[in-house]
């Protein structure tokens, strides 16, 4: 397991990225070989929601001379970055919470308390 | 303090400790592959069951005292299959720490079922109860500082188009959340008047329980050692929790020594051979029992608690249905799962026909 590990961060050290990934800002991705060298003229593709219900893969670009390409995310959430056999894993911020999420998450918190405290509180037939 | 007194506030001891131990349980059931597949959808989809169904069936359950008065014969067989599926339920908590930790953890299983049915026997759950309150300390702190530092929200969006894949998820959750058809309310004390919601209480703070643990598993998405260490935790403490009870109701019983045996028999075949089928025992057999209950409900009942009793077993039998992965591919491990349903099948009418004779 832990030599598995090792092995996954390995292969993701082939992939760097300038900066966390946001939706609609522009990255530089930077993929080296074994020898951590720039590798030129790499297929770069990005893969969202990886293994899942409504995956969609995208062709980002091909390497520069510097082993580098440009990307725009344009999906928020999960996401695997690929460049031939080097895989990395990475979660495309959102600009800004998205409204829906956090409605549901302050309504749902809000239902975790009304509920503990509705079970506390002394029924209408014992207070009469 | 008299006899009865003491007895009464060591059940409502129990009944809390359960109710936390299970909502440990319902967080630890709150894996990243479902997040990723339904994200907050699963959560709110599980409290709509649990508020709407599973809730006022524990409540009937809770209020009736036992599970039913006219129905002799369905009321043991309800009875006997809430205690094998509780034990079965600490089994497949325990599994995935005994199959990671490999023979150190089925010796570390031996010893937790034999020390765990001492204690319960011998009525001191301290220890659980202090190693659940560590633990609860530790998510809702881990939970609070996730939050000030991340952005958590890729992996909590609603993915509500693929509901199919994520409802028996949901289902299992609310059961764990509301701990309808696991012996649970059906061997607490009695309500105090004034005080009869008890059940949404467990709810609400089990489902506070799985949030927390939702945000700090998303934020961990890229992260996976950290959540294998979380889930390591909590799923400790919710075996501590669930475990000193489920002990300490099943020890109380005729056959003390067999339940604990059952218990360690059930863990290492999860652990061992039947690994493979956790999932059907999370989405297709748990169902069951709480479907079993529901149909004591439904036919011992009047009025509008009939009705509900009818949609809980239309929800936890067509959960049961619908959460079915199908047969294991390899021969060995499809003999593996098979043999969960016969064992329970065996143990369930073996303990009935028992109870018959000795009418």
């Amino acid at each position: 397991m832990f030599w598995l590990l090792l092995a996954t961060l390995a292969l993701a050290d082939g992939i760097a990225l300038q900066a966390d990934p946001e939706l609609g800002v522009v990255i530089a991705i930077t993929v080296t070989d074994a020898a951590d060298r720039p590798a030129v003229g790499r297929t770069v593709r990005v893969i969202h929601r990886p293994e899942l219900d409504g995956e969609k893969e995208l062709a980002i670009g091909i390497t520069d001379a510097r082993g580098k390409v440009r990307w725009t995310p344009e999906q928020a959430g999960v996401a695997v970055i690929r460049a031939d056999k080097m895989e990395r894993r990475i979660s495309v911020r959102h600009p800004s919470p998205p409204a829906s999420t956090v409605t549901l998450l302050i309504l749902l918190g809000l239902a975790a308390l009304a509920s503990s405290v509705y079970g506390v509180l002394p029924s209408n037939a014992h207070r009469r | 303090m008299g006899t009865g007194a003491i007895r009464e506030h060591t059940g409502a001891g129990l009944t809390v400790l359960f109710s936390a131990g299970l909502a440990l349980s319902a967080a630890a059931f709150v894996q990243m592959s479902t997040l990723a597949h339904g994200g907050l959808a699963v959560i709110g989809c599980a409290f709509l069951i649990a508020a709407f169904v599973a809730v006022p069936l524990a409540t009937i359950e809770w209020h009736a005292g036992r599970p039913a008065h006219d129905a002799p014969q369905l009321t043991r067989t309800a009875a006997a299959c809430s205690d094998l599926w509780s034990l079965l339920v600490l089994a497949a908590l325990a599994a995935p720490v005994v199959h990671t930790l490999g023979w150190r953890g089925a010796a570390a299983a031996a010893f937790a079922w034999l020390i765990g049915a001492l204690v319960a026997w011998r009525g001191k759950l301290r220890v659980a109860a202090i190693i659940g309150t560590l633990a609860w300390l530790t998510i809702a702190g881990d939970a609070i500082w996730s939050f000030s530092i991340v952005q958590p929200w890729t992996l909590l969006g609603p993915q509500w188009h693929t509901w199919f894949d994520w409802a028996p998820v949901s289902v299992s959750l609310a059961i764990l959340l509301t701990g309808i058809g696991l012996g649970h309310w059906a061997s607490a004390p009695k309500p105090i008047t004034g005080r009869r919601r008890l059940p949404w209480t467990a709810m609400g703070i089990g489902l506070v329980a799985v949030l927390a643990t939702a945000v700090v598993r998303a934020y961990h998405w890229i992260d996976e050692p950290a959540v294998l260490e979380a889930g390591m935790l909590i799923t400790i403490a919710a075996i501590a929790a669930v475990g000193g009870v489920v002990l300490t109701r099943v020890t109380e019983g005729p056959h003390p020594v067999l339940h604990p045996l059952i218990g360690l028999f059930a863990t290492l075949w999860f652990a061992g051979p039947a690994y493979r089928s956790l999932e059907l025992w999370w989405l297709s057999l748990l169902p069951i029992a709480p479907a079993l209950a529901a149909l004591v409900i439904a036919r011992t009942s009047p009025g509008a608690e009939r009705w509900l009793g009818w949609l809980g077993v239309a929800v936890f039998g067509g959960s049961a249905i619908a959460g079915w992965p199908g047969i294991p591919p390899a021969p060995l491990d499809a003999a593996a799962a098979a043999m969960i349903p016969v064992a329970a099948v065996w143990y369930v009418g073996t303990r009935v026909s028992i109870s018959s004779g000795s009418r």
